[in-house]
């Protein structure tokens, strides 16, 4: 059987999975006090309901959406509110954020069904407002409402339910564990979507590197679950980007500027699958979420179940990570995480892992001159000339970088450099200032 | 404790410049021991001389210029100029030439335009023609190989010798092993030109370590074949055989180090194609019907003036520009 | 007899060009006031903008269309200003001298940085992009946008910290559009006292992220003799028509944000 891959660039970088591949996903306790913010998604922000003092309950409403591309935050613990408060992200920016001390109990909300293994389909058509009441968001990073992106526009229609399975990010095995311990969970949930869609075509696309989560989620696409495909994909990054994942696939390319619903096709993460089964099942909203805490910092590299709000230094300390031998601390993967500093951020619905590199897996170097060498445009899959977009944004002439908006920042073109120019960055100031001048 | 802040990606590819310049020095390897093989000690001298030269000049303007001397001059890019002049040079050229040609090439072909990947020539050829103008005399004086007839001191390049005195005495020097000697390098010429196989086996190590892509040589090479093949088709008499071309000369240095030089080469696979078959075509051109016998020097040298219109206009397409299924 | 075909030929293809000159610029003519390349010659000639124009002459062009000696070009200064109205045969108008004034005295020393930043050195990459890599969100981010966009070298990096001289500083407020965080302003030369922070934080925060961040504590407010400090916009400012610089502000700061600053920026 050959392997499905994307046509055009790419790299392969080591993809020191090893460190935490082996880790089973264990439940970290829920901290002593969650902070969490009221802006997890991208879309409008959402508008508090509980004021301080407030008594809540695991899985209680928290905050409502504020518009249609928005999403309900719910408690992770069960509590008292503290104060709502301006808190920093990992990108830097503040945003306001819920703090609640907790109680130590875990009271769910009522109408929770923990124990429950089964969606009951005939429900169908209620899916997708409970997929939004359950604040599920696109879990692989972007964190796109996951209910609005399951609302195509009417004039496209969609015929393909695409599943990422690919985890083409080094060093990142949260998805990788949860398809090998919870692979029938995850296809319920894609069935779910299925409906939702009313689509009769699913592939779920998993990299070659990782072959016993094939195996696992091939078992377990019996039954009522058989009409899922699972694909194998050549192991390349960015393998995951969801329009070098539909070119894999279906061999379908989606068009500059345009969305996946433009060839019919959806794309939703394995982890916002889990998602979506945990609210059809057991009418549990989304409160936690594997999180991968790796790095040759970490001494005891691994993958948590964590309450979202959780500060980020509770997840280091369970990973057992080494200070003196942190240089860079990441959240997400390698290529497209943002570096923290403040180890009190907290675990938000986006978050996929935690990196905490040493010395040997981090080396600063400055940029020097670009070298003409071509090999930025070898690697973009996206057809870029990298070098050139970074050359306008260094001499500031933002017109000339109209092809930044292809871009989707997967950092190839930047790691191959040997000039190390810091191209990504300089795309972005382009695409920044762009965005700007629009105004 | 440093703790590091940078906007993503936090990993990076193992090769930096260094890295680069250090493999093309290592695909020289193999010309360069043919040219001590065939052309002696004076060649190591000739290799030596510029390599010293051009370090020195390189420390020079990079002080003038107010950069690191520590982190540019060593970082093998000024070295494999000086080599590539050098395997431009004859072996028995005076050794002040190498200086002043060294210094035009690292001053005019570099640092002028702001160092590395700011030059729109190949610092290597900007050098090597501006000898060649100034003093034709020395850089046309072949030395014969060490395997040659020792009656003789100087002889004729096989290309120089069909300009010269034309097809017939070609064809006897042809007949006399001539195809193994443009092979191996026992034949007159630059120290680089000689050795058709080393410096075809140093080609393939860059291809092999995706130093340069294939486009450039195989372009370079097949549009020389053509035309020429073209023209010895129509006059076989007038014209040398198209084997003869592509061994000969300096095609294989120019086409595999000179042309790939990734600073003065378009940076598009297309773009590549195009600038390939420019230089082929021009180099073609001056060999058959121009006034100097040899034409890579200037075809590589015109062409690298067209390399910023080349990569305005070859440009790809974005993905998913060309159709839903492509 | 070949050199008078040569001579008869050259004297008529000249005479045929001169004439072709002759009518072209007698026929295109374009009137233009004198006073215009006067005033031009007696601008400094920099092109930085400073005045608002672009560039020297469509200033002078300006000036003398609309004969107004109000017009200010600041690197020229009074000097300048007095030879256009000269020219123009006008009274000079008064200009103040204006030069660009940093906000921020957080040096790698007294303001906490997040990390160590690899990166363009630029501040506005790093801010845009980044969100910077000082802790607090508002101060100098030390990459040296300022000092790239002035023509005239009147801005230096110390500490980390931006730094203008006041002596070279022709206020032409290029810096001011270059600083991603808007924490340099223009404001008269000449003795003033000044709270260097635009922080808009309050609090702890900034006394933990900042020794010389403002924290909005009030104390200068509530003791100025002459009501001259206040909050405005979240910021302290102080009113220099009110202030008598008598510095009793400046000694009672807890984090030493006021200074005060002679003619020529040096602080007292």
């Amino acid at each position: 059987m050959s392997l499905l891959a994307f046509r055009k660039g790419g790299i392969h970088p080591a993809d020191r999975k090893e460190l935490s591949a082996a880790a089973t996903i264990t439940a970290l306790p829920a901290p002593g006090t969650v902070i969490i913010p009221l802006m997890q998604h991208i879309g409008a922000p959402t508008k508090p309901v509980v004021k301080k003092g407030d008594e809540v309950k695991v899985g209680q409403v928290l905050a409502e959406p504020g518009g249609f591309v928005s999403t309900v935050i719910h408690s992770s613990v069960s509590g008292k509110v503290k104060k709502l408060a301006d808190v920093p992200t990992a990108g830097g920016d503040r945003v306001p954020a819920i703090e609640i001390v907790n109680n130590g109990e875990d009271i769910w909300v009522d109408g929770v069904d923990l124990d429950a293994t089964e969606i009951d389909f005939s429900a169908a058509d209620d899916f997708k407002d409970r997929i939004r009441d359950a604040g599920i968001v696109g879990m692989g990073g972007a964190a796109f409402p996951t209910h609005v992106k399951l609302s195509p526009p009417k004039d496209s229609p969609v015929d393909a339910l695409v599943i990422n399975g690919a985890e083409c990010e080094p060093y990142l095995t949260a998805d990788y564990r949860l398809m090998i311990e919870k692979p029938r969970e995850v296809l319920l949930g894609v069935k779910a979507m299925m409906l939702v869609l009313s689509v009769e075509k699913a592939l779920v696309g998993i990299e070659d590197n990782k072959p016993d989560a094939y195996r696992a989620m091939r078992a377990a696409a019996t039954g009522e679950l058989a009409g899922i495909e699972i694909k194998l994909l050549r192991t390349r990054y960015p393998q995951g980007a969801e329009k070098q994942l539909i070119e894999a696939l279906l061999g379908r390319r989606v068009p500059p500027g345009k969305l996946p619903f433009a060839v019919g096709v959806i794309v939703q993460n394995v982890g916002t699958c889990y998602a979506v089964f945990e609210a059809l099942a057991k009418n549990k909203p989304l409160i936690e979420r594997v999180v991968t805490v790796t790095g040759r910092a970490a001494d005891k590299p691994s993958n948590f179940l964590v309450r979202l709000g959780t500060p980020v230094s509770a997840l280091m300390e369970a990973a057992e990570v080494s200070d003196d031998a942190v240089r860079a601390m990441i959240s997400g993967g390698p290529m497209m995480g943002r570096a923290f500093r403040h180890t009190e951020i907290p675990v938000v619905k986006a978050t996929s892992g935690i990196l905490l590199m040493d010395a040997e897996e981090f080396t600063a170097r400055q940029e020097r001159d670009c070298i003409r060498c071509g090999r930025c445009v070898d690697a973009c899959p996206m057809g870029l000339i990298p070098c050139d977009l970074a050359a306008f944004a260094e001499f500031s002439n933002w017109d000339a970088a109209a092809g930044v908006d292809d871009c989707v920042e997967c950092g190839s073109c930047q790691y191959v450099c040997p000039s190390r120019r810091f191209l990504v960055q300089w795309i972005r100031l382009a695409k920044a200032q762009r965005r700007r001048l629009k105004k | 404790m440093t703790i590091y802040l940078q906007s993503s990606p936090h990993i990076r590819g193992k090769e930096d410049v260094r890295a680069v310049m250090f493999q093309v020095v290592l695909a020289l390897v193999p010309g360069i021991i043919a040219a001590v093989v065939f052309f002696g000690a004076r060649a190591a001298l000739v290799l030596g001389v510029a390599a010293a030269s051009v370090l020195v000049f390189e420390a020079l303007f990079l002080r003038m210029a107010g950069k690191s001397v520590k982190d540019f001059a060593l970082d093998g890019s000024g070295l494999i100029t000086a080599l590539l002049l050098a395997m431009n040079l004859p072996a028995g050229i005076p050794v002040y030439m190498i200086v002043v040609g060294a210094f035009v090439a690292v001053l005019l072909g570099k640092h002028t335009f702001g160092g590395l990947g700011n030059n729109p020539f190949n610092p290597a050829l900007v050098g090597r023609v501006f000898l060649l103008i100034s003093f034709p005399t020395a850089m046309t004086t072949w030395p014969v190989t060490a395997l040659a007839d020792m009656d003789v001191a100087t002889a004729a390049t096989p290309l120089g010798l069909f300009k010269t005195d034309g097809a017939d005495a070609l064809s006897a020097w042809l007949a006399n092993n001539g195809y193994v000697n443009l092979l191996t390098g026992n034949r007159g010429g630059c120290l680089g030109e000689s050795s058709a196989i080393a410096i075809i086996l140093g080609g393939l190590f860059l291809l092999w370590r995706k130093i340069i892509t294939w486009e450039i040589p195989v372009t370079f090479i097949a549009s020389v074949a053509l035309i020429t093949g073209i023209a010895w088709a129509v006059s076989p008499d007038n014209y040398a055989n198209p084997a003869f071309h592509v061994l000969s000369g300096g095609l294989m240095l120019g086409a595999w180090f000179m042309a790939t030089d990734m600073v003065t080469s378009p940076v598009t696979r297309k773009g590549q194609i195009i600038f390939g078959l420019g230089c082929g075509v021009l180099t073609a051109v001056i060999r058959l019907w121009g006034g100097y016998p040899e034409g890579v020097s200037f075809a590589i040298l015109i062409m690298n003036g067209f390399v910023p219109l080349i990569d305005r206009y070859m440009v790809p397409k974005h993905f998913g520009a060309r159709g839903v299924t492509a | 007899m070949a050199i008078v075909t040569a001579a008869v030929f050259l004297g008529a293809l000249g005479a045929l060009l001169a004439t072709m000159l002759i009518v072209s610029a007698r026929k295109f003519y374009v009137y233009e006031d004198p006073k215009i390349s006067q005033v031009e010659e007696a601008l400094p000639g920099a092109n930085c903008g400073g005045c608002g124009f672009p560039g020297c002459a469509s200033f002078a062009k300006h000036v003398v269309e609309t004969r107004n000696a109000d017009f200010f070009c600041p690197p020229g200064g009074a000097a300048v200003q007095n030879k256009i109205a000269e020219i123009l045969g006008m009274t000079a108008g008064t200009a103040i001298a204006m030069t660009a004034h940093v906000y921020c005295k957080g040096t790698d020393e007294k303001a906490k940085s997040l990390g160590t930043y690899i990166g363009i050195q630029d501040c506005t990459a790093a801010d845009l992009v980044m969100g910077g890599h000082k802790v607090c969100p508002f101060g100098c981010l030390g990459l040296g946008s300022c000092v790239a966009a002035c023509q005239f070298g009147a801005l230096s990096i110390v500490d980390g910290v931006a730094v203008v001289d006041e002596d070279k500083c022709t206020g032409c407020g290029k810096c001011v559009s270059a600083c991603p965080r808007g924490i340099i302003t223009m404001i008269p030369k000449g003795p003033r006292v000044v709270v260097d922070c635009h922080s808009g934080d309050k609090g702890a925060p900034v006394k933990k992220y900042c020794q010389v961040g403002c924290f909005t504590c009030m104390i200068c407010v509530k003791k100025c003799p002459e009501k001259a400090i206040s909050l405005v916009n979240g910021r302290i400012e102080i009113d220099q028509d009110k202030c008598t610089q008598c510095g009793i502000c400046i000694d009672v700061c807890p984090q030493n944000v006021i200074n005060g600053y002679l003619g020529a920026g040096v602080i007292s």
